[in-house]
């Protein structure tokens, strides 16, 4: 046996075991931590399957991010419901749900014939010099498919509004105002992210690398503003900036599809020239949107608008 | 096997010694604040050694930097992370050995 799949095989394992202890643990507060823990692995099994991509995306969105709003969440969540308040109907319905999709997975992976592969790759190899990035993952996400990418913004809007509709955000947990050794973290890291997210743009085009992990690490360094209680951190208020910024991406996507819908005949095919700029420009938007939706999605619900200063 | 190689393998030995020893310090010691010192001080150890190892396997020299970044962002927000729970963990009068 290599040492590689002893590795794979503690990582199946590990995987499995905080999967169990998230469920059995009992307390909300542990299960979060243990769901942190869980993402954090499964990226380094998505490095093992060979798909640094997803990996980047499991850590900062999977378990960073959406760590974060279960944790935010807890707060405007009510005290548990006692164990066996539960009606056994709903989690009755949870398992079985959850059992016919894991068997339908199981049993796709199991008929399928890994030799026989479909040939998608080849053909992502072959056109890739036209789509204007070298990446194969940014060029399906961006170019060749770049539709889904579009409706996932779509999703992504929608799903803001409906978190605004829900009510007013409750006030944000915040660490102690001043904090001297806070705010000394804050004045290198803050910079460093901002940096951090725009280089992970700019690799997305060659690289494992994007737009949605650079807009999880850009979100990361206004989700700090916004904690560590600064008066003008990002996000506070419902102003048109912030609404402009969370639609950016489907509106630049938007006037990309008209305009090539328009010169080329065909919604979202790129110039070939032009790809690389067109592709560039809606990521750099995808970012921004990306960022702020999640800050807002933390708050739970819509800020409060401006205040009219006297 | 050459020397860097050598070298690498034995610093990641050592960082995952040190790993180690703080994981055992978060189970075992009795209170918050023992066990965030043993987080904070075993896990910068450890991930500077393995870090370092990282850093003599890259392949250039921006490779290694960037590993070495990592440390360093990692060393500062531990650190904060740590003194920022200890707080809490005070204010609140968590740090009694239960």
């Amino acid at each position: 046996m290599t040492p590689l799949v002893l590795l794979d095989l503690v990582l199946g394992a590990v995987v499995l075991g905080l999967v169990a202890a998230t469920l059995w643990s009992g307390s909300r507060a542990r299960m979060t931590m243990l769901f942190i823990g869980f993402g954090g692995v499964v990226a380094l099994v998505w490095m093992r399957l060979g798909a640094p991509d997803v990996a980047l995306a499991e850590a900062a969105v999977g378990a960073a991010l959406t760590g974060a709003l279960i944790l935010r969440a807890q707060g405007s969540v009510p005290a548990p419901l006692p164990e066996r308040s539960r009606p056994w109907i709903i989690r009755g319905l949870v398992a079985g749900l959850s059992v016919a999709v894991f068997g339908a997975l199981a049993w796709a992976l199991i008929s399928l014939d890994w030799k026989a592969r479909p040939g998608l790759e080849r053909v992502v190899e072959a056109r890739l010099p036209e789509s204007g990035v070298t990446n194969p993952v940014t060029a399906v996400l961006l170019n060749f498919r770049a539709y889904d990418t579009l409706l996932e913004m779509a999703v992504l809007l929608i799903a803001t509004a409906a978190v605004w509709c829900l009510g007013r955000s409750s006030e944000t947990p915040q660490l102690p105002p001043d904090d001297p050794l806070n705010l000394a973290l804050l004045r290198p890291l803050v910079p460093l992210l901002c940096i951090v997210a725009g280089y992970l743009l700019w690799l997305g085009a060659f690289a494992p690398g994007g737009a949605f992990q650079a807009g999880a690490v850009l979100s990361g360094a206004l989700l700090l503003l916004l904690v560590a209680g600064l008066p003008r951190a990002p996000g506070q208020m419902d102003t048109l900036r912030l609404r402009a910024t969370i639609a950016a991406a489907l509106l630049v996507f938007l006037g990309v599809a008209a305009a090539t819908a328009m010169s080329e005949a065909t919604l979202l095919q790129y110039p070939p020239h032009r790809a690389k700029d067109l592709i560039l420009v809606i990521e750099a938007a995808l970012t921004l949107s990306v960022a702020y939706t999640f800050l807002v999605l933390f708050q739970g619900g819509r800020p409060p608008p401006r205040e009219v200063r006297a | 096997m050459n020397w860097a190689e050598i070298l690498a393998t034995s610093l990641f030995a050592a960082g995952c010694f040190f790993f180690v020893g703080g994981a055992a310090g978060l189970l075992r010691f009795p209170d918050v604040l023992t066990r965030l010192h043993a987080l904070t001080k075993a896990d910068n150890l450890g991930l500077g050694l393995i870090a370092l190892g990282a850093a003599t396997l890259a392949d250039n020299a921006w490779g290694g930097l960037k590993v070495l970044l990592i440390w360093l962002v990692v060393m500062l927000t531990s650190a904060t992370c740590g003194y920022l729970l200890a707080d809490q963990a005070h204010t609140s009068d968590l740090e009694k050995p239960k």
